[in-house]
């Protein structure tokens, strides 16, 4: 049970950066990799914020909110003109991992490569029926699950959610109903920027953090979404969650070292035996691509 | 424009091109005499960026400080360096060599063991002499009959037997190993388990980008051991400390030398875990330490760690080398490292043995939690 409790708090992050993953892929098909640049960045700025006497709250929230506006820029200046001139889905991800390595090496610019951490010195833990868990778990599980059901309660109860999940659904009957999809698209970036950030910061928080840790953490990401499913947003929730706790079992009964051995197998079976992932909806042949 | 504006301007480029390309070899010529001392060109190759960016990171600042440090009491050279990043793999540090090679250095820097097993051969081939720290003895053993490799390192095997000596002394049981996935600290598990002479209940090994530090701390303490070793260094090494001291263990806890830098402090308690290193690293009554931290503080605004420590010695050795040779070809140099067969470095004293592979004779301490640590045994 506390390799149970070890992975859902992990996998409640992994699962947070697999919804930002998805926001942007379901209504654009866009491999945002440059997720991961924000995932990072957005730790060095609390960082930075919170070194110059910044209360958290405020570090946190101007964080966040710049990671919204940097991922919102990637779409104004890089995939919505790549868009314009038709590019294929290649050249979108080459370009987003091309933003992504500028965005790593101007964070190894200004802060260097040395790992830095959000807290200092020991967690509280406490110990609650024969389960041990850090306050840094607690933090990250809580702030994640809130998180998670805001952009849930969001989605189903706005008005604005309700247009973004057409747009998730089919973006080009979304644009002959004449909404407008460029300012969808817009909303979509900037959540996913959002919501990549505060992921980071939660991490962060607990491991620590270098400029290179956001390629691993986009990568699992995008396995949680494969796992969970493509075709909505409680696919990427669900494989999250499988993801963390099945990693947590790996190093329980096997080693630390085959953690990225077997989740890769993972990924291998499910895309062969179950590549729409596990909550996939059937939908129209031409809707598939 | 018309055609023959477009050529006529395409032609002055070139021109313009050819007179900066021979003014300024010519300017970086006389750059390289610094006034009226010849520089001797030392070339680096250590990891500067990727998962071991900041170790390599902190051994050039160490580096750079001996020089800028040196600069005033050496009347006869100047010194330049030329840092290569070796991304810590084997085949960029054989063309970061070569390309230090085009460039003339005359002698050279190696950090870590990529570097070390790559370019030792090649630097005896072309009689660069050359320093290497943070490695094994790998590429030492063989082909150093002239001694061009100097290796500034207290070998982690031999912390490593010391260590197992020490907690097979205090009458351990069932001991738990834990080590990075890097050559050093699988040397120092190594070389415990050769001290230690019982097999441990428990050898496994991690990786830097293991994120469920808690996990694996809970798998090793379902072994019941009564002491754990723990090897490694950078944030996944004090995740594992952190997550230990989580779960308030009661066991013995030894780990290396890495435990006592810095960062350690800022992430986890440090306190009451035993480590081996070298004899006479009093560093607290070290004035020569003192004031080496002193002028690292005021030059990068941070505390010097374990890297720097080593960066900074490697180059001290160099130019001590330098000096006694009298001369700034790499032969001269060559010949004043030979005539040093041991040399004072904030690790302890450097005994060279004839493979060039030093020798250094290691205590037993325990930390406190300010990052000081007491001796317990010599």
């Amino acid at each position: 049970m506390q390799i149970l409790l070890n992975g859902l708090c992990n996998g409640m992050v992994i699962a947070l950066l697999a919804i930002a993953y998805t926001v942007v892929y379901l209504p654009t098909r866009i491999f945002f990799i440059a997720l991961a640049g924000i995932y990072v960045g957005c730790a060095y700025l609390t960082w930075e914020m919170l070194g110059k006497g910044i209360h958290v709250g405020y570090a946190i929230g101007l964080s966040v909110a710049l990671g919204a506006t940097l991922s919102v820029l990637c779409e104004l200046l890089n995939h919505r003109a790549l868009e314009k001139h038709k590019a294929s889905d290649g050249a979108h991800m080459i370009s987003s991992l091309g933003i992504y390595m500028i965005m790593i090496q101007a964070v190894a610019i200004i802060w260097g490569n040395e790992p830095k951490i959000l807290k200092t010195g020991l967690e509280t833990t406490y110990h609650l029926m024969g389960f041990t868990v850090a306050s840094s778990q607690v933090i990250n599980l809580v702030a994640a699950s809130i998180a998670v059901g805001g952009f849930f309660l969001w989605l189903k109860r706005s008005s604005l959610g309700l247009l973004f999940r057409g747009l998730a659904d089919n973006p080009t009957q979304m644009a002959l109903l004449g909404y407008d999809t460029n300012r969808l698209r817009l909303v979509a970036f900037g959540l996913s920027g959002a919501m990549a950030g505060f992921a980071g910061i939660l991490s962060a928080y607990d491991l620590g953090f270098d400029p290179y840790t956001g390629m691993n953490a986009i990568l699992l990401a995008v396995i949680a979404t494969i796992i969970g499913g493509k075709t909505n947003f409680v696919g990427p929730l669900l494989g999250g969650l499988i993801l963390g706790i099945l990693r947590a079992e790996v190093v329980w009964f096997y080693s630390a070292r085959w953690q990225e051995a077997i989740t890769f197998v993972i990924l291998v079976v499910f895309l062969l035996l179950k590549p729409d992932g596990l909550l996939a909806k059937e939908g129209r042949l031409e809707s598939r691509e | 424009m018309s055609k023959m504006n477009w050529k006529k301007v395409i032609g002055w480029g070139v021109a313009a091109l050819v007179v900066i390309g021979v003014v300024g070899n010519n300017i970086y010529q006389h750059r390289e005499q610094k006034g009226d001392k010849p520089v001797v060109k030392v070339g680096i190759i250590a990891p500067l960026s990727g998962e071991y960016g900041q170790v390599g990171q902190e051994v050039l600042k160490g580096i750079r400080l001996a020089v800028k440090q040196n600069e005033s009491k050496m009347p006869s050279f100047a010194v330049s360096i030329d840092a290569k990043d070796s991304k810590a793999s084997t085949s960029e540090s054989i063309t970061a060599f070569q390309q230090l090679l085009f460039s003339k250095i005359q002698a050279a820097i190696l950090v870590g063991d990529p570097p070390t097993m790559a370019v030792s051969p090649l630097a005896i081939q072309n009689k660069i002499p050359t320093i290497a720290t943070l490695a094994g003895e790998a590429g030492f053993i063989s082909q150093n009959q002239d001694r061009y490799l100097f290796l500034n390192f207290l070998p982690p095997r031999v912390a490593g037997i010391r260590t197992g000596k020490y907690a097979k002394g205090l009458g351990l049981k069932r001991v738990a190993i834990l080590s990075l996935q890097a050559p050093e600290p699988l040397d120092l598990a190594t070389g415990f388990e050769t001290g230690y002479g019982i097999p441990p209940v428990i050898h496994d090994t991690y990786d830097v980008k293991d994120t469920d530090a808690r996990t694996e701390i809970l798998r090793l303490l379902a072994k019941q051991p009564d002491g754990i070793f723990i090897t490694g260094y950078g944030m996944t090494y004090y995740a594992f400390i952190k997550a230990l001291k989580e779960q308030d263990y009661q066991g013995v806890l030894m780990s290396n030398a890495s435990i006592t830098d810095p960062k350690g402090i800022e992430v986890t308690d440090i306190s009451n875990i035993i480590f081996s290193q070298a004899k006479d690293m009093k560093l607290d009554e070290n004035s020569d330490y003192q004031k080496f931290e002193q002028e690292y503080v005021a030059e990068y605004k941070e505390k010097p760690t374990m890297f720097s420590r080593y960066g900074y010695d490697s180059m001290r050795l160099l130019l001590e080398g330098i000096q006694r040779g009298n001369g700034t070809t790499s032969g001269q140099i060559h010949e004043g490292l030979k005539t040093i067969t041991s040399y004072d470095t904030f690790a302890g004293k450097l005994e060279f043995l004839p493979n060039g592979v030093s020798s250094l004779s290691t205590s037993i301490y325990k930390t406190n939690k300010d990052g000081s640590a007491n001796l317990l045994e010599e």
